[in-house]
C-alpha cells in the first residue's frame, strides 16, 4: 500500500534504520528468546516502537544500542505476559549443518545448546556484550545494576559455557574466590 | 595492571582493547598470555555459534507491514470523521457507486491485485542500473529508447492474461507503480480509485500504461519518463520534425 506523503523525511530515516539494523536485531532477538517466529515478531514490535519514538533519536550512531534497548524491554514485557513457555532446547537449536563443516557444525551446535541453556540473567548480558557491543558500564546502566555485578555475570556466563562444553555441568553460582579464568 | 586485575578483566571482558590490559598480556610471563589465548578461542566459538541467518527480505517485509499499518491507521481516522459527519454519508454512497463501476472494469482490478504479489517492490529506494532496465523491457519485447530516471524496480510480469512491464518509481518519499500492458489497448485515458489506490490508465504505444500510487502527484513525471523510455526522448522527436 502506498504511504501518505506527509511522513516523508521521517519515513526515509525509518527506512534507513530498518535496512541497517533489522538483521542485527533479529540475531539478538533470536538468542534472547530462542524462537524464529517470536524473534521476527520482536523485531517488528521493536521497530514499530522505534517509529513512534523516532524523533527522540538525535544521534544516528546511537541507533543500534537504542534499538537493542527497545527490543530488550519488548522481550521483557512479552516474558512477563507469557511466563513461561518451556520449549525443548534441542528443538530450538539452529540447524546450520548445510553451511558448515561437520566438525564446525557440531561444535557450533554444542555452543548454541550451551548458550540457550544459560539462565537469562547470564545470557542477556553476554548477548549484549557480544552481539550488541555494549561495555560493562553500558550493560550495567541498561540492567540497572552495578558494573561489578555485570562483570560477575559475564564471568559466570562464560564459566558455565566452558563447563558445559567440557562436560562439567556442576558450576555453582557462588562469587568467584579470585575471578581467575 | 597486575596479574589478578588482568585475570579479572579477562573473565568479564575478554575482548577488551584497553591499552594496560593488552600491555600486560604482551609482557606477563606468569601464564596470562596463554590465558588470553584460551579466552579468545572461547570467544571465537561463541561468535561462530551466534551466527544466525536472518530470514530473507526481513527488512523489506517489516517496511511493507509498517506502510500497510500506517495506511490502515490513517484510513480508520478518516473513517471516524466520516461517521461523525452526515454529509460524508452521501460521499460514502458516491464512493461506493464509483467502486462498483470500477469493479466492472477488469484492468484496474487486475493491476491493483497484481501489486500485492510484488509488494516488496514498494519499499525499494535504490535506482536501477541500465542493464537491469534493458533486460526488464526486453523481456516484453520492448526496445528501451532512454533510461527512465528514478526507477527502483522492474519485472516482466503477467497480469491476468496480459504481458506487462512492471516498474516502480520513487518520486520523493512516494512509490509510483507503472504497469505497461504491451498488448492490451484502452480506448481512452481515465483516472480511477480502487482499494485506496489512485490510478490512471491511458493509451500508450501499442498498449496501455497504468499508473498507481497514493495520489496522482508523481504521475506526470512518471508518464514522461515512460514516454521517453518507450517512444524516445521528446527533445529528440522535436528535433526530427
Amino acid at each position: 500500500m502506498p504511504v501518505l506523503s506527509k511522513v516523508g523525511s521521517k519515513q526515509r530515516q525509518f527506512d534507513a534504520l530498518v535496512r541497517a539494523h533489522a538483521n542485527d536485531l533479529y540475531r539478538f532477538a533470536y538468542w534472547l528468546c530462542g524462537e524464529d517466529a517470536r524473534a521476527q515478531d520482536l523485531v517488528q514490535e521493536t521497530l514499530l516502537r522505534a517509529w513512534r519514538a523516532l524523533d527522540s533519536l538525535r544521534d544516528g550512531a546511537a541507533a543500534k544500542p537504542w534499538l537493542l534497548t527497545i527490543l530488550r524491554r519488548e522481550h521483557a514485557r512479552g516474558f512477563e505476559r507469557k511466563r513461561l513457555d518451556l520449549t525443548e532446547l534441542d528443538d530450538r537449536v539452529v540447524d546450520d549443518s548445510a553451511s558448515a563443516s561437520p566438525e564446525r557444525a557440531g561444535s557450533d551446535a554444542q555452543v548454541r545448546a550451551a548458550i540457550l541453556k544459560l539462565d537469562p540473567k547470564y545470557r542477556e548480558p553476554l548477548l549484549m556484550q557480544v552481539l550488541g557491543g555494549f561495555s560493562c558500564e553500558e550493560i550495567a546502566r541498561e540492567l540497572n545494576c552495578k558494573p561489578g555485578a555485570v562483570m560477575t555475570q559475564l564471568f559466570r556466563a562464560r564459566q558455565k559455557l566452558r563447563a558445559q562444553l567440557d562436560g562439567n555441568h556442576a558450576v555453582d553460582d557462588r562469587e568467584p574466590a579470585h575471578g581467575l579464568p | 595492571m597486575d596479574c589478578l586485575e588482568f585475570r579479572r578483566r579477562l573473565a568479564g571482558e575478554p575482548r577488551s582493547r584497553e591499552q594496560a590490559f593488552l600491555a600486560h598480556r604482551d609482557s606477563c610471563h606468569a601464564g596470562c598470555t596463554e590465558a588470553w589465548w584460551r579466552a579468545q578461542r572461547l570467544e571465537r566459538r561463541i561468535d561462530n555459534a551466534l551466527i544466525v541467518e536472518a530470514p530473507p527480505h526481513l527488512a523489506e517485509r517489516i517496511l511493507l507491514a509498517h506502510f500497510t499499518s500506517m495506511r490502515t491507521r490513517v484510513r480508520r481516522r478518516w473513517q471516524g470523521f466520516a461517521i461523525a459527519a452526515s454529509l460524508l454519508v452521501a460521499l460514502g454512497f458516491s464512493a461506493f457507486a464509483f467502486d462498483r463501476r470500477a469493479s466492472a472494469d477488469p484492468l484496474p482490478a487486475m493491476g491493483v491485485a497484481h501489486l500485492a504479489g510484488e509488494a516488496g517492490a514498494l519499499a525499494l529506494t535504490q535506482p536501477l542500473g541500465e542493464s537491469a532496465l534493458r533486460r526488464g523491457f526486453a523481456g516484453r519485447g520492448v526496445a528501451l529508447q532512454a533510461m527512465p530516471d528514478d526507477a527502483v524496480y522492474i519485472n516482466d510480469c503477467v497480469v491476468g492474461p496480459y504481458r506487462v512491464v512492471h516498474l516502480v518509481f520513487r518520486e520523493g518519499a512516494e512509490p509510483v507503480t507503472a504497469l505497461y500492458f504491451v498488448d492490451r489497448t484502452v480506448a481512452r485515458a481515465r483516472d480511477f480509485h480502487r482499494n485506496g489506490w489512485q490510478g490512471s490508465e491511458m493509451p500508450f504505444g501499442n498498449g496501455t500504461l497504468m499508473l498507481l500510487g497514493a495520489d496522482a502527484r508523481g504521475f506526470t513525471s512518471v508518464e514522461r519518463a515512460m514516454d521517453d523510455a518507450v517512444q524516445g526522448p521528446a527533445q529528440q522527436a522535436l528535433a526530427e520534425l
